[in-house]
């Protein structure tokens, strides 16, 4: 049971309304309305993720799933396994993700295993040793290792708070990716 | 030294040149410039972020500060010790919420001790325990505990990228309110 009410979302601006109700009206974005100052730029923030051609929607579902393993949110797991399977995340990938489980033997490729590596080693010890760290920037470049360490960045802040606030899980709304706006 | 190289305002779009001139010309800003493609919405949600009236500047720049302290990031904490000092924080209770000491007997209102309780148990544990989320959400109200949630995963997350590229502090240029 959430710790807050849910916001109704006819008390929501007309642009927060649209970037709510496009993205599938899930709790956490209802809960997160709560605070009308801050939500329409953390919602745009993270419609810019979703819709970004620069990492493709299989790494970028990995990197979520694998911040949301290690963070400990069930909610970002529950939310993002049906995109990660569309993006083509094998159920056996998907276990592998868990912080217990092993990376090495599930078919993972070695940008993606380099990828996933850096996301544990910098939640874990908020740090990233320089091999490792070149690694991953010699595979992405410059535009995507900012990118993904942005994915990163926006998941696990987002695990606190779905943590902290006890967001529910939605019962049948799951996330929907929204269509690319050339004008935001 | 940046694990990144660092884009210049000049090098960067025009849509984000404004941001970085108006906001600092800081070398975070210079380096997610480089994600031209999520930039802008960062920019949107950090604009909002600075220009909410919700939270009071000392409030908010305490929560910076311990957010900071926790993730090791010396970037936030050279970035916003200053913000802090200037907001009305004591070099002694500067010296608490960034470091080790107890937060009991520095002079830090009910509220204050709060909310950074909140947010070293959050920051820690992942997890906020039932009584510490009550006594934030008696103090601050809805709008703002949602705020304050908002705040903290934002700098949360903000020092993983900082840490992971090492990114140099800058060396005069400071975050500007506008």
């Amino acid at each position: 049971m959430t710790r807050i009410a849910y916001q109704d979302p006819d008390k929501l601006t007309e642009e927060a309304r649209v970037l709510l109700r496009e993205r599938g009206n899930l709790n956490v974005y209802r809960a997160l309305a709560n605070a009308p100052n801050v939500f329409t730029g953390w919602m745009i923030a993270g419609r810019e993720h979703l819709t970004s051609p620069t990492l493709s929607a299989r790494l970028r579902e990995l990197a979520i799933l694998r911040t949301a393993q290690v963070m400990g949110s069930p909610y970002e797991v529950t939310q993002h396994t049906g995109l990660a399977d569309q993006a083509g995340v094998s159920p056996v990938q998907r276990a592998a993700l868990a912080p217990d489980a092993e990376l090495d033997n599930a078919g993972f490729d070695a940008t993606e295993l380099a990828v996933l590596h850096l996301i544990s080693e910098l939640i874990t010890t908020k740090t990233v040793r320089a091999e490792l760290f070149h690694q991953v920037h010699t595979a992405l470049g410059d535009e995507a290792t900012v990118e993904l360490l942005m994915v990163i960045h926006r998941w696990a802040g987002l695990a606190l708070m779905l943590n902290a606030l006890e967001v529910d899980l939605d019962t049948d709304a799951r996330i929907s990716i929204p269509p690319v706006s050339p004008e935001r | 030294m940046s694990r990144i190289r660092l884009k210049t305002p000049a090098e960067a779009p025009e849509r984000f040149r404004e941001f970085m001139l108006r906001r600092g010309d800081l070398n975070v800003f210079r380096l997610l410039a480089n994600a031209p493609a999520v930039f802008g919405g960062w920019t949107r949600m950090v604009d909002e972020l600075l220009d909410s009236p919700t939270f009071t500047p000392r409030l908010r720049e305490l929560v910076i500060l311990r957010v900071a302290s926790l993730q090791r990031c010396r970037y936030e904490l050279a970035q916003h010790t200053d913000r802090g000092l200037q907001a009305g924080i004591t070099a002694r209770q500067l010296d608490a919420v960034t470091g080790t000491g107890e937060l009991d007997d520095i002079g830090l209102d009910p509220t204050e001790l709060a909310v950074l309780r909140l947010v070293t148990e959050l920051c820690v544990t992942h997890q906020v325990g039932q009584d510490a989320f009550d006594a934030v959400l008696a103090a601050l109200g809805t709008e703002a505990t949602t705020e304050l949630m908002i705040l903290i995963s934002s700098y949360y997350g903000l020092a993983f990228i900082l840490n992971a590229v090492d990114l140099d502090i800058d060396t005069r240029a400071r975050l500007r309110e506008v």
